[in-house]
């Protein structure tokens, strides 16, 4: 007789593969999931599976959606078709999306270039984000870099910048420096002397 | 700046511990291997939000046998202020009041300490790598930007250093990851040059005061990568020049395998009469030059934050003859400082005036 692994070890083990979970944590909620209504840990299950189902790279700015094809994003007929802003992760996306200052387009990379984690080239969308340049969107003029202001993202940035470099697009970075409302005085150095090096004109 | 109490749980050898310490001084009195400097490192994780010693994981600061550990302490600063630092097996989170601290470094530099450890006299004695440590340990107190341009340039030399490391090296990674490092470089030789800047006259003035051994010595920053005086020459220029040396050197880089131009090779040159004082100092000379190091920051801080820091002094009888001591516990007086010092006995110190004595004996503490 073959016995089936332990049900309660086996989602322990699931669950303690999440960021941030771990062993302790996971049994912890493991044990909390048992003592709810069995309705709930079945809402739970449903859900996951429509996730791990329905939600699936949009087939033209590779940000997830669980639309047919294309995001409702890449949808809507609203938007500026001429700019492009290439975001790292989804949750920068919600956040460009949240200052309601960005009505162009977007594309996601998945990520920014790390040798340390062994993130490289192959592994982000570049190529996608190629066949849309020479393809479906040939009216984009200005490509927005706006990976974060990290040792990565700068480096993703200008990997990008040298890529596309021969398109014809105008490349924009997004600006960092002193934080609006903000004391000068009380600004830290390396920020107030990047804010003064990538000052603009008026 | 005062540390009212410290609490301690589950951190190296200290089971539960309730310090109260005295506004002015405080003597940890034990033999050897009862707690005594892990109960200072408990002050300084608490107070610096970082550990006194580099340790590889914050998982290696808790007690045997214990999953997690903490360290609060209330001090005065414009007001109360609770802070804790928990150690846990992936890391260590700060929180003030609950909350947990988004900006470490900016409250790390609020706070305040100068620690003097037997390892000190590696500044003088030990090697550049050595004397870079003991420059940041006083540039991370001085200056609140440091701790993030520290943060920033290991990563940027980590991440190129693994590019170059690779079998076939992506000539156009390197491009890309080549500007942040030459960024996060500048940012830092600045910084440290900065923070050399201001310690070299107060510490040249110290080392007078203290006279003998130390008299005459000076201090300056040496850019491993630099010739223009860092301090003074523009971000962009500085940047260019080290963009170009990067750029010519790219063939041997390829073939060490390695970032070979960069802050990473920066050096601290302390030098007694215009000579390095690594090749001259006896034990006794490097111990009162680094002790003159020590009283300069403790000045400069005092001055930068408007309020003493808190001073810690492991095992300095062992480090001081009792003039020296005497002259640093009349320091303390000067600047305001809270100090915590351990000793084996309280005969080899020179009279400390008012404090509080504590004995530390396994783990625990006796009044």
């Amino acid at each position: 007789m073959t016995s089936s692994p332990d049900p309660i070890r086996a989602l322990t083990s699931q669950l303690s593969r999440l960021p941030g979970i771990g062993e302790r944590t996971a049994l912890r909620l493991v044990h909390h999931l048992l003592r709810q209504d069995r309705a709930l840990l079945h809402a739970l299950a449903h859900a996951l599976v429509d996730v791990a189902e329905h939600v699936h790279e949009c087939s033209r700015c590779c940000s997830l959606t669980a639309n047919e094809g294309v995001c409702s994003v890449c949808r809507d007929p609203r938007r500026d078709d001429t700019v492009l802003c290439v975001i790292a992760t989804m949750q920068d996306q919600a956040a460009i999306e949240a200052t309601g200052e960005f009505r162009g387009r977007y594309h996601v990379l998945h990520g920014t270039l790390s040798p340390l984690d062994g993130t490289r080239p192959e592994d982000l969308r570049l190529q996608p984000l190629l066949a849309r340049l020479q393809g479906d969107d040939k009216s984009v003029r200005e490509l927005i870099l706006a990976t974060p202001p990290s040792v990565d993202g700068e480096a993703t940035a200008l990997y990008l910048a040298k890529l596309l470099g021969a398109h014809g697009l105008s490349l924009t970075r997004i600006a960092s420096g002193v934080p609006v409302g903000g004391d000068l005085q009380f600004a830290d150095k390396p920020t107030l002397a990047r804010a003064i090096a990538l000052r603009r004109v008026l | 700046m005062l540390l009212h109490e410290v609490f301690v749980d589950g951190f190296r050898n200290l089971a539960q511990v309730t310090l109260r310490p005295h506004p002015r001084l405080t003597v940890l009195i034990g033999d050897n291997g009862q707690g005594k400097t892990n109960l200072l490192e408990a002050i300084h994780l608490v107070a610096a939000l970082r550990p006194l010693r580099p340790v590889e994981r914050a998982a290696e600061l808790v007690a045997f046998g214990r999953e997690t550990g903490l360290v609060r302490g209330r001090f005065a600063l414009d007001g109360p202020l609770d802070v804790e630092v928990r150690l846990e097996q992936r890391g260590r989170k700060a929180t003030v009041g609950g909350k947990a601290v988004r900006d470490v470094a900016t409250l790390a530099g609020r706070l305040g300490v100068v620690s003097f450890v037997p390892d000190d006299a590696t500044m003088i004695r030990g090697g550049p790598g050595d004397r870079r440590r003991g420059l940041d340990r006083f540039a991370y107190a001085l200056l609140p930007a440091f701790a993030a341009a520290s943060r920033r340039f290991d990563e940027a030399l980590e991440q190129r250093n693994r590019l170059l490391k690779e079998p076939v090296v992506d000539d156009d990674a390197l491009d890309a990851f080549t500007p942040p490092f030459v960024d996060a470089a500048v940012d830092l030789a600045r910084l440290r040059a900065e923070a050399c800047v201001r310690w070299a006259p107060v510490f040249s003035a110290e080392a007078h005061a203290l006279g003998g051994d130390a008299l005459g010595a000076t201090l300056g920053y040496q850019s491993g990568c630099f010739d223009d005086d860092v301090a003074t020459t523009a971000s962009a220029a500085l940047q260019q020049h080290l963009q170009q040396r990067l750029d010519r050197g790219r063939d041997v880089e390829k073939r060490k395998r390695s970032t070979l131009c960069g802050p990473q090779l920066d050096d601290v040159v302390v030098a007694k009469a215009g000579r390095g004082a690594r090749f001259l100092a006896s034990q006794g000379e490097a111990r009162a030059l680094v002790l003159a190091l020590k009283l300069a920051a403790v000045r400069l801080l005092t001055e930068a934050r408007g309020q003493g820091p808190l001073l810690l002094l492991d095992d300095v009888a062992g480090e001081l003859d009792r003039h020296r001591a005497a002259r640093l516990l009349q320091s303390i007086d000067e600047h305001d400082a809270q100090v915590f010092v351990t000793t084996t006995g309280t005969d080899t110190l020179p009279p400390l005036g008012d404090c509080a004595v504590v004995g530390v004996h396994d783990g625990r503490l006796r009044a």
